[in-house]
């Protein structure tokens, strides 16, 4: 009878339950980092430096904006890019205001990832006419 | 034993598995993050030295026109003023196929790299694929079919194409065809019967959009085969400098004449060089062209009439470490050699710890 009535040690069960509870919601809160964070920002925005200086050899680019031959301008980029990066050139005039009148683009953005680099050229014709290239990147795969 | 002891050691034990429980997923937690933070510190360290490969000329800034070792190791052209223009004669010391290539040994030495595998790869940007659709005999000669297909990363593009067909005492040219904007493109030939034995079909492809994208491709007629790298199985050809070393095992083979060709261009020299010597050079003439160079020598050995065919600049190339079973960092990066786009893969190992 006496081992009936003695109720602390299921109070005691509780409270260490309830501890346990306290302890792994705690836990759950701590951030967890994907197993895989590589970086794929820094990798994109140097894809972009190499692509447009690449092509940019003997101011190949901007004789083909001063030509405003855009599909050639996307088919340029999108030769040098893999299937698997989606890009946006933007062409802008000195004034930033933009020269192309449909989007130079290969589809829409995979995420919302998007690394954006501007790049100066300047048309060697008599006018010496400055464009700015903005290009956007973005790819399959990066979270 | 009284029964708020056995509830007290119930109540520990719980506190006790809810405590390591705990601690485990710290410590993988934290684990996780350090790596994913030395993932990263990594691959800013892997990436600083392929773009320092890249970017700098090495020491001797021309050590690609000579067959010494570099000090240090770089691809950059010598005094060139154009972002990531690589130099030909140094891809040409990177290929195995030629006699004055870097061993891996070389390589790794002249990079600095200690532990750190490196490979690097150099591939045109236009693929061109060659297949025979038909064979026929009329009359004297031999009518030939090819279907040849033009792709950037698997997608198909129109370009335009400049064959040469090299066969014994006879050199075929067809202009003016092209590939359509699904990339498929029809030539059509005759060559000489008999002369088709040992004949080559030289394309090269110039995308209609930029002429800095050329690419060539060989295909040998005799075996019905496309030829990526060449075969050298009797003569080993290695361009350097303009310079063209030709060495062979052969005792009773002698050079007749030697053909480059580039998109535009074609020249021919007429040669005799018998029992050909390691030291045996010919002068290539400089064509100023856009364009790879394709090299054919041609001869006799044993009396019967063989060419060889090499590539300026030796590309494609795999050069380094294959990373069979290990870890592999890629960097690619479009580059020009000798004013044309190529695709140049740098690759690097793990970082020893």
């Amino acid at each position: 009878m006496n081992f009936l009535k003695n109720n602390k040690g299921v109070a005691r069960v509780i409270e260490a339950f309830l501890a346990s509870i306290l302890l792994m919601s705690c836990l759950s809160l701590v951030p967890v980092p994907p197993s895989n964070m590589k970086n794929p920002t820094e990798n994109l925005v140097s894809t972009a430096n190499n692509i447009l200086l690449s092509l940019d050899t003997n101011g190949h680019l901007a004789t083909i904006v001063d030509g405003r031959n855009w599909t050639t301008l996307k088919e340029c980029v999108e030769s040098a890019l893999p299937l698997t990066t989606w890009f946006n050139l933007t062409v802008f005039d000195q004034g930033m205001n933009t020269l192309n009148p449909f989007p130079i683009s290969n589809a829409g953005p995979l995420n919302d990832k998007v690394i954006s680099v501007d790049y100066i050229c300047v048309s060697q014709n008599s006018n010496y006419t400055i464009y700015v290239l903005r290009l956007q990147l973005s790819e399959l795969g990066s979270t | 034993m009284p029964s708020t002891s056995i509830d007290t050691f119930f109540a520990c034990t719980i506190l006790l598995a809810a405590a390591l429980m705990s601690t485990a997923f710290l410590t993988s937690t934290m684990q996780t993050t350090l790596s994913s933070t030395q993932d990263i510190n990594k691959e800013s360290y892997l990436k600083g030295i392929a773009d320092n490969i890249l970017t700098n000329t090495g020491n001797p800034t021309n050590w690609g026109l000579s067959n010494n070792v570099p000090m240090d190791f770089g691809l950059a052209a010598n005094s060139s003023i154009e972002n990531y223009e690589v130099d030909p004669d140094k891809i040409c010391r990177l290929n195995p196929q030629n006699d004055y290539s870097l061993s891996y040994f070389d390589l790794e030495n002249s990079a600095k790299l200690i532990n750190i595998g490196l490979g690097i790869t150099v591939s045109q940007i236009m693929s061109i694929n060659i297949q025979q659709s038909g064979r026929s005999t009329i009359g004297n000669n031999e009518n030939l079919n090819f279907t040849i297909l033009t792709s950037i990363d698997s997608k198909p593009v129109s370009a335009t194409l400049q064959c040469y067909i090299v066969a014994n005492n006879y050199l075929g040219f067809l202009n003016n065809a092209t590939t359509s904007d699904i990339g498929l493109g029809f030539i059509n030939t005759q060559i000489p019967i008999g002369a088709s034995g040992n004949s080559n079909l030289i394309v090269f492809a110039r995308s209609s959009f930029d002429s800095r994208i050329t690419s060539y491709t060989i295909y040998n007629i005799a075996n019905s085969s496309q030829e990526s790298t060449p075969n050298n199985d009797l003569l080993d050809l290695s361009p350097l400098n303009y310079r063209l070393t030709l060495s062979t095992n052969s005792s009773d083979l002698t050079v007749q004449g030697c053909f480059i060709f580039s998109y535009n261009y074609e020249d021919q020299s007429i040669i005799n060089i018998q029992n050909i010597q390691n030291s045996s050079q010919i002068q290539l003439p400089r064509l100023i062209d856009n364009s790879p160079f394709v090299i054919i020598v041609y001869g006799v050995e044993n009396g019967l009439f063989f060419q060889e065919w090499t590539a300026y600049p030796q590309i494609p190339l795999n050069a380094g470490s294959n990373f069979s079973g290990s870890e592999q960092n890629v960097f690619s990066y479009i580059v020009t050699i000798n004013g044309i786009l190529c695709k140049l893969d740098i690759s690097l190992g793990d970082v020893p710890p």
